[in-house]
């Protein structure tokens, strides 16, 4: 057999694990569907027909529902309310239809506004968006016997438009599903058990085609070759014990721990976009994503949106990205160098911190830079890779241009390092054409659509905010601001001890690289690229981004365990003992300020946000904020729906809506988009927030909003207003549903 | 490589860089001015750009170049230097020069390809093959000796009715509501359907002024659709068709208020001419259109709408599960 060659029995292994896969994941997905018949077929009331109206008083499906029974919809008038206001306003039809014959079915919906229809679980309209009546149409193969047909539909303001419509296997034209043909369920079921029974159907589906992807992964990375996994095995276990660790630490109490702000919610809630069919640049600003996105859709698909996926998603790309940090620094300058960077990556408060702040970048951006780092590395033997690093981390920038920092800083290092003659390596060209290359489709969409991002990311004059900056970089590299900012307490003041490691590290680095000895260029690289990243981080940042401080975290990483090791690799005999305590000491006061001041007072305190007194982390940016203790109060207060108006991205109604996990209890809109069912307004306790009440209560004048307390903790940081008259009623136009 | 390409190739790449900036910063400009750009010209100016770019630049160089001699300079040597560096780097990259190198190229061309007859039958083919089969269904059906299309009123806008049929319909120049075929005020449906012949290949225009909906179908694919309650505007789409008959449904939707419905189609190289009953065919009477419904879902004509949206466009929207 030729060397290298896959023998015929692993080939089978494959393909038998594929077929199991795909079968078992066929068989759930079949059993899923089943069960939502199952469900409706115990809810039927066999001896009535038509279909069960479960009725709201606003357009998104929360608060109580009124249940009520009707024939198929077919409802095409003005809606007349007798001089009152009209409200927009949801319902959900839900009925078991009875086919006989066996076929190819047209189903046919022709509703205005928001449409959705699902047949036994099995979404097959879907158009959650408002609009003018349209008709839907689709292709299904159905058995004889009953199916569950469940339509959820927003109705607005000036006219109501619903029909149902088929078109049998023999039939001659599309018309309204007999209501004889359909059986209602029962008033008293809850459509709480539908909608989960529903979202089975949904995850097993998913994984019909995910299970032997991910079969394929496996053997492909472990079994293809399993020689060369147990010699990696016994090889490289320290390092699976320090990924081990950085799991552990980053997964651990993985739905308790907070650290979802709203512009984290954003991408999960970007990614049920294109669940839907959004297009890349669909529902996005210019200078953010989709990547992040994109990938938040397998886990979307398969758990539903909440906030324990994110924060899981933003952990495993993050322990990737040790893998490559790991590849790259044991082919750089050896395997001890590599575990000690992994190890100092994977327990410093800072980058574990951040690895629960699932954004784009915080989740992404290092694994990108890393994988990056690996293919640039391997190029010095296949030039041609270099192309590919460049792409990544064009892909990196296109991603977020708070990326370009990265190359920016380190090709600076190695411009100053190599006396500019790092120009003539070939892979530097192809870094540079990689990264133009997936840039382009950026920087097209930028130029074809110049209004979608009008802000401006490059002013010197915020260089005055350096030091505010560096002062929010030192606070935390020891995750002083983000445990206040979430849990609220900072049981045990590490006095900047992590900080000062830093500082001590870099000036070790500057003495050995001093001498000149070949593997200089290894410890100025990160302390160069560190100090430029800091020192132009400001100019690009109108807040304090944790994008930027993520950077500076892992660059403040690599300083560190550059200069364990080379104090290690220099010491004599026994002192080699001496380095190696110290690295065992600052991990252990890493791990017991994680574990006091993280783990302990988010466990104690339920994570409550503290106000920082800085401008640039209070209001202005969202993104540092943890709103669970808010969602929560909302909750308990009971309304349906909640206005939300804050500074910049209008994201914190959708962290409102993503803490509530799948089963939503109230609504939270961002004011732009009111449906003037809201009961309640919540804004930040700020400047910019009393700005918005503003402008929230000019554009509702005829509502009347007062002040209310949600307690002195929240008061400090929101403001909720609750709106008194006119009270929102069902509405009572749809014939004989009053 | 000969010295001539070695020592020009700078020169022609700076140029094209340069020609295609310009053009790129031309773009922005004419976008900032709401200039309506179509995708064909903004593809042809960069095009055009990176060539005459780099024609442009090279001129421009020969002669300063000439000009440099004639004062005792040579550029030329130092130029070939950084030409053979650029291949050199550009071979190195490439990979070309290593067996792995070449085996990648082969298998990333072979993906692209795979990629490609997937994309292509999925995106092309299979509607092509929908486009014939309604074509040849409502060839099938065509009442041969007629002109015009044939009128259809749906008395609900769902149209879940069976429909009236109004006959043929000489012209399609309704001005207001009373000039409407049924005779009814409001949310109604009227469709037309029948066959356009077409005497040339090319791209073809349809539509009018309309109020309130119109959707325009050739071969099932949906060439111009607006369906809104809207005072009178133009819809418009465009189409290439071959020579031949081609089957046509028009979708007319009167909701509330006025109602007005004038078309054109816009034969290749010709300017606008209402459409006329002369190029038209009806279908037979009581001809069922289910069938056509069927094959444009398999064949994937129909067109799918989501729920997508610009968060930061603010408007209406009804939010999402969660």
């Amino acid at each position: 057999m030729k060397a290298g060659a896959v023998p015929t029995r692993k080939w089978l292994v494959l393909l038998a694990g594929l077929l199991v896969c795909l079968g078992f994941a066929l068989w759930r997905a079949g059993e899923a569907g089943q069960a939502v018949v199952d469900y409706g077929r115990q809810q039927a009331l066999a001896d009535q027909q038509g279909m069960l109206v479960w009725l709201y008083d606003n357009p998104f499906q929360t608060g109580p529902a009124r249940a009520s029974i009707h024939p198929v919809p077919r409802l095409h008038q003005d809606r007349d309310l007798k001089g009152r206001r009209a409200y927009p306003f949801a319902w959900r039809w839900v009925g078991l239809l009875r086919v006989d014959q066996p076929g190819q079915y047209v189903l046919g919906v022709y509703a205005s506004e928001a449409v959705r229809l699902r047949l036994d679980g099995r979404r097959l309209v879907e158009r959650w968006v408002g609009g003018p009546p349209r008709p839907h149409q689709v292709l299904v193969s159905l058995e004889a016997g009953p199916h569950l047909l469940d339509l959820a539909d927003v109705q607005g303001v000036d006219s109501l438009d619903l029909s149902l419509q088929w078109l049998p296997p023999d039939g001659q034209a599309l018309t309204t599903i007999p209501s004889d043909r359909l059986t209602p369920l029962d008033p008293k079921s809850d459509p709480a058990v539908l909608d989960e029974l529903n979202f089975l159907v949904q995850r097993w589906r998913t994984l019909i085609w995910l299970l032997p992807l991910a079969w394929l992964g496996l053997w492909w990375l472990v079994l293809r070759d399993w020689p060369r996994t147990r010699r990696i095995l016994r090889r490289d276990w320290p390092f699976l014990l320090v990924l081990g660790l950085a799991g552990v630490l980053r997964l651990l109490w993985g739905a308790t721990v907070p650290g979802i702000s709203g512009e984290s919610a954003f991408y999960i809630w970007r990614s049920e976009l294109i669940i839907e069919g959004a297009r890349p640049f669909q529902g996005m600003i210019t200078r953010n994503g989709p990547f992040f996105e994109y990938l938040m859709v397998l886990p979307t698909l398969i758990w539903g949106a909440v906030p324990w996926v994110l924060s899981a998603s933003a952990a495993v790309l993050n322990l990737l990205a040790l893998v490559f940090c790991y590849r790259v620094l044991g082919r750089e300058a050896g395997r001890t160098q590599a575990l000690i960077a992994c190890l100092v990556l994977a327990v410093f408060p800072a980058e574990v911190m951040f690895a629960r702040i699932p954004l784009d970048y915080t989740s992404l951006g290092p694994l990108l830079f890393f994988w990056g780092l690996d293919l640039l590395s391997r190029s010095r033997s296949h030039p041609g890779l270099a192309v590919a690093a460049g792409l990544l981390w064009g892909v990196g920038i296109f991603n977020h241009s708070i990326f370009v920092v990265f190359p920016a800083c380190l090709g600076l290092a190695a411009l100053l390092i190599g006396r500019l003659k790092v120009i003539l390596a070939p892979q530097t060209w192809g870094l540079g054409l990689g990264m133009v290359l997936a840039m382009l489709p950026r920087g097209v969409n930028r130029m074809l659509l110049p209004d979608q991002d009008p802000m401006s990311f490059m002013d010197p004059a915020r260089f005055l905010d350096l030091p505010g900056f560096l002062e929010i970089f030192w606070r935390m590299l020891d995750g002083e601001v983000v445990y206040r900012l979430y849990t609220g307490q900072l049981l045990l003041d590490g006095h900047g001890v992590l900080a000062w490691a830093v500082v001590a590290a870099a000036v070790v680095l500057v003495i050995f690289a001093w001498r000149r000895d070949g593997q200089a260029w290894l410890d100025l690289t990160p302390l160069i690229a560190l100090g430029v990243h800091l020192l132009i981080a400001p100019i690009g940042a109108p807040t304090a981004n944790p994008r930027y401080f993520i950077n500076a975290g892992i660059l403040a990483s690599l300083v560190l365990a550059r200069a364990f090791f080379r104090l290690w690799r220099s010491a004599p005999g026994r002192w080699k003992l001496l380095p190696a305590l110290v690295l065992l000491a600052w991990v252990g006061v890493s791990l017991t300020g994680l574990g006091v001041n993280y783990f302990y007072c988010h466990l104690t305190s339920g994570g409550r946000p503290q106000v920082w007194e800085s401008p640039l982390l209070d209001h202005v940016s969202d993104a540092w904020m943890n709103h669970a203790e808010l969602a929560e109060a909302l909750k308990q207060r009971g309304y349906p729906v909640v206005a939300t108006g804050d500074y910049w991205h209008h994201t914190l109604n959708l962290a409102l809506n993503l803490y509530q996990g799948r089963e939503r209890v109230f609504q939270a809109t961002d004011i732009a988009s009111r449906s003037n069912t809201e009961r309640a307004a919540v804004f930040y306790n700020s400047p910019e927030g009393r700005e918005r009440v503003d402008t929230f209560l000019a554009g509702n004048a005829e509502e009347i909003y007062l002040p209310v307390s949600l307690g002195p903790e929240l008061d400090r940081k929101y403001l909720l207003f609750e709106r008194t008259w006119p009270p929102v009623d069902y509405p009572s136009d749809p014939e004989g549903f009053r | 490589m000969s010295r001539f390409v070695l020592s020009r190739l700078p020169i022609w790449l700076t140029g094209a860089v340069l020609g295609l900036l310009s053009q790129a910063a031309w773009i922005q400009a004419a976008n900032a001015k709401e200039w309506d750009l179509g995708r064909g010209e903004i593809i042809l100016r960069l095009s055009l750009g990176l060539l005459g770019g780099a024609l442009v630049f090279w001129l421009l160089c020969e002669a300063l170049f000439r000009g440099a001699r004639a004062l005792g300079l040579d550029p030329w040597p130092r130029l070939q230097t950084l030409g053979r560096f650029l291949t050199s780097t550009a071979w190195e990259l490439a990979g070309l020069g290593r067996a792995s190198g070449r085996r990648a190229w082969l298998k990333g061309l072979a993906l692209v390809l795979a990629m490609g007859l997937g994309l292509g039958w999925w995106f092309g083919w299979r509607p092509a093959q929908g486009c014939a089969a309604v074509r040849d269904y409502f060839l099938a059906h065509q009442d041969e000796p007629s002109q015009g299309l044939r009128a259809c009123l749906y008395p609900n806008v769902d149209a879940a009715d069976p429909c009236q049929d109004l006959g043929l319909t000489p012209g399609f120049d309704f001005p207001d509501l009373a000039s409407l075929p049924g005779g009814r005020q409001r949310y109604f449906l009227l469709t037309w359907t029948g066959l356009i012949q077409v005497e040339e290949s090319g791209v073809y225009g349809i539509g009018g002024l309309v109020d309130d909906g119109l959707e325009v179908i050739i071969d099932g694919q949906v060439v111009a659709r607006d369906m809104r309650e809207s005072p009178p505007r133009e819809i418009w789409g465009k189409l290439r068709l071959d020579q031949g008959w081609h089957a046509i449904e028009l979708h007319y939707l009167q909701l509330a208020g006025g109602a007005t419905l004038k078309l054109w189609w816009q034969p290749p190289k010709q300017d606008r001419l209402p459409l006329g009953q002369a190029h038209l065919r009806p279908l037979k009477p009581g001809v069922s259109l289910a069938p056509v419904i069927r094959l444009r879902l398999e064949h994937g004509l129909h067109p799918r709408q989501g729920s997508t949206y610009d968060p930061f466009e603010g408007g209406r929207f009804w939010s999402l599960p969660w």
